[in-house]
C-alpha cells in the first residue's frame, strides 16, 4: 500500500517539475549563447497567464477542439503516473512499456487531430510532418523495448529499473541502446535537428504548426501535455538506462538521495540537449530519415551484440 | 571503461558510414582514433604491458593530430565540404552497417571477443566507404578506417610486432600525405575530384 502511495507521490512530483525542466533547458541555452535568459519559473507564469486568458476557437472547428486538449492532458498525466521517478521498489501493476508507448502515441494522435480540426493550412502541414516522423520513430522505439526485454526479461519499467540498478558495469549494448533512445527522444519531442522549438517559421515548424490556432486554456493544456511528455521521456531514459542512485527500498535517506540523483541526471540530459541545440542547425525534413536510420542501426547493434555474446 | 570506448568506436563507425559532410567525417575519425588510443591505454593498464602504451602513443600522434590536420589543410585547398550523389546513400549505408553487425555477431559472437568483432566491423565500414563514394578524398577515408580496424584486430588476440605496427601507422600517414598531393593534382587537371571523370583521361 505504501508503495502505491509513493508511486502516486512521484508521479505528482514529475508533473509539477515538468514546466521547470523546460525552463531549465531554456535557461541553459540562453547562458550558453551568452545572454541572461528568462527565469526557470517563467514557464509557470506563462501557463498561468494562458489559463486566465479567454479561449477563442475557430468557427470551423468541431467538438474535437473542445475535448482534444483535455484528453491530451489526461493521457499525459496517466503516463506520468506510470513511470518511476526516484523509487522503483516493490514492483508496480502499471508501467508496461508497450502501454506507455501507446499512450504517448495517443498524445500525438490528439495533437494531429487538433491540427487538422482548425482547418488551417499550417495545421495540415504540421500534421503530415509529425506523422511522417513518428512513422519512422515508432519501430525504433519498439526495438528498444525488445532490447530491454531481452536484457532484463520484463516489459515493466519498474522491474527493468530495479534490475538495472543492481548491475555495476554497463555492457556495450546498454550504451548503444541509450544513444539510440536519446535520438528517439529528440525526434519524438520535436527537438533541434528535426524541428526548432523556438521559432514560428511557417515552412519548418512541426509542433507549433499544429497548435497554432489554439489559444487560452486549450493552448495551455496542450503545451503542458507536451512538457509532461518531454519529462516522461527524460525520466524513462534516466531510469531505464542508468538508474544510478534510484531508491529500491523505503528509507528516508535513500529516497531523498534518489530525488537529488534524479534531478542531477535530468539536468545532465537537459545539458546535453542544450549543447546539441546550440551547436547544430536544423536539418532538412528529408534528412530526418537518416538520423532515425542511425538510431535504428544502433539499436540493432545493441540487440545483436548482447544476444549473441551472452 | 573498455565498454564505453568500444561503443564510441561503434557509434562513430556507423556515423562515418553514411555521413556526407567532410567536417563530421574528419572529426568522427579523429574521435574514433582517440577512443582507440584510450582503449590501448586501458588495456596496457590492465595487462601491465608497455607495448600497448607505445601503440596508444603512435595512434594519438599520427591519427588524432597529424592526419586530421593534413586532411583539413587539403580540404581548405580543394574547397570540398560535402559530397553529393553517393553511390550508396546515407540511409542505405546506415541500414547496411546494421546488417554487417548482425552478420558479424552471429558468425563470431561465440568464438571471439568484442575487440575482434569491432575490428571486422570497421574493416567492412571502410570497404563500404571506399566502394560507395565517388570523391577521391572520401575514398581515402576508407583506407584510414580499415587501418583503425586492423589496430583493433591486433589488440584483440594477434600480437603483431611493434616494428610492423609503427610501419603500418607511418604508412597511413604517408598515404594521407601522398593522396593529398595526388588529389590536389587531379583537381588541378580535371577541375574535379570525382573519380567518375577519371575515364576521360586522354593524351
Amino acid at each position: 500500500m505504501n508503495y502505491y502511495l509513493l508511486n502516486i507521490l512521484q508521479g505528482m512530483i514529475l508533473v509539477l517539475l515538468s514546466p521547470m525542466f523546460s525552463g531549465i533547458l531554456k535557461k541553459m541555452k540562453a547562458l550558453m549563447r551568452g545572454y541572461k535568459g528568462p527565469s526557470v519559473f517563467q514557464v509557470y507564469y506563462d501557463l498561468i497567464k494562458l489559463f486566465n486568458k479567454e479561449t477563442i476557437r475557430s468557427g470551423k472547428s468541431s467538438f474535437i477542439t473542445e475535448i482534444g486538449p483535455l484528453l491530451a492532458i489526461c493521457i499525459s498525466l496517466t503516463c506520468a503516473f506510470m513511470i518511476p521517478v526516484f523509487f522503483c521498489g516493490g514492483g508496480s501493476p502499471v508501467g508496461n512499456l508497450i502501454v506507455i508507448v501507446f499512450l504517448l502515441g495517443g498524445i500525438k494522435l490528439l495533437n494531429t487531430l487538433l491540427g487538422l480540426d482548425s482547418s488551417s493550412t499550417f495545421g495540415g502541414m504540421g500534421t503530415s510532418r509529425e506523422l511522417f516522423l513518428s512513422m519512422l520513430a515508432e519501430p525504433v522505439m519498439f526495438l528498444i523495448i525488445m532490447f530491454l526485454y531481452f536484457q532484463y526479461g520484463s516489459f515493466n519499467i519498474f522491474e527493468i529499473s530495479a534490475k538495472n540498478s543492481l548491475s555495476i558495469s554497463h555492457s556495450v549494448g546498454d550504451i548503444l541502446a541509450f544513444v539510440s533512445f536519446f535520438i528517439v527522444l529528440l525526434v519524438e519531442n520535436a527537438r533541434l535537428p528535426i524541428d526548432n522549438p523556438e521559432t514560428h517559421l511557417e515552412l519548418t515548424m512541426i509542433h507549433e504548426a499544429m497548435v497554432l490556432d489554439l489559444s487560452g486554456r486549450d493552448l495551455a493544456l496542450v503545451e503542458l501535455a507536451s512538457m509532461i511528455k518531454f519529462t516522461v521521456f527524460i525520466s524513462m531514459i534516466a531510469n531505464m538506462f542508468f538508474p544510478l542512485g534510484i531508491a529500491t527500498s523505503l528509507s528516508f535517506f535513500l529516497l531523498a538521495g534518489a530525488g537529488i540523483f534524479f534531478f542531477a541526471k535530468a539536468c545532465m540530459i537537459l545539458f546535453v540537449i542544450a549543447i546539441i541545440e546550440v551547436l547544430i542547425a536544423k536539418s532538412r525534413l528529408f534528412r530526418a530519415p537518416d538520423l532515425i536510420a542511425v538510431s535504428f542501426s544502433l539499436i540493432i547493434a545493441a540487440i545483436s551484440f548482447n544476444r549473441f555474446i551472452n | 571503461m573498455a565498454q564505453l570506448f568500444l561503443s564510441i568506436i561503434i557509434i562513430t563507425g556507423i556515423l562515418i558510414s553514411g555521413t556526407s559532410r567532410m567536417k563530421i567525417l574528419i572529426s568522427s575519425f579523429a574521435f574514433q582514433s582517440f577512443a582507440i588510443a584510450l582503449l590501448c591505454i586501458n588495456l596496457g593498464f590492465s595487462y601491465q604491458e608497455n607495448h600497448y602504451y607505445i601503440l596508444a602513443l603512435i595512434t594519438l600522434i599520427i591519427k588524432v593530430i597529424a592526419i586530421p590536420f593534413i586532411i583539413n589543410k587539403y580540404i581548405k585547398m580543394l574547397k570540398v565540404n560535402r559530397e553529393l550523389n553517393l553511390i550508396i546513400n546515407g540511409y542505405y549505408s546506415f541500414i547496411l552497417s546494421s546488417v554487417y553487425i548482425i552478420i558479424i555477431s552471429s558468425l563470431f559472437g561465440r568464438s571471439s571477443n568484442l575487440y575482434f568483432q569491432t575490428g571486422i566491423f570497421l574493416v567492412l565500414i571502410g570497404a563500404t566507404v571506399m566502394i560507395g563514394r565517388k570523391k577521391a578524398i572520401t575514398q581515402m577515408f576508407g583506407f584510414l578506417i580499415i587501418e583503425n580496424g586492423i589496430i583493433l584486430f591486433e589488440i584483440s588476440a594477434v600480437q603483431i610486432p611493434l616494428i610492423l605496427e609503427a610501419g603500418m601507422a607511418l604508412e597511413v600517414l604517408i598515404l594521407a600525405l601522398i593522396m593529398g598531393v595526388i588529389i590536389f593534382h587531379i583537381n588541378k587537371t580535371f577541375d574535379t575530384i570525382n573519380t567518375d571523370f577519371l575515364t576521360e583521361l586522354k593524351e
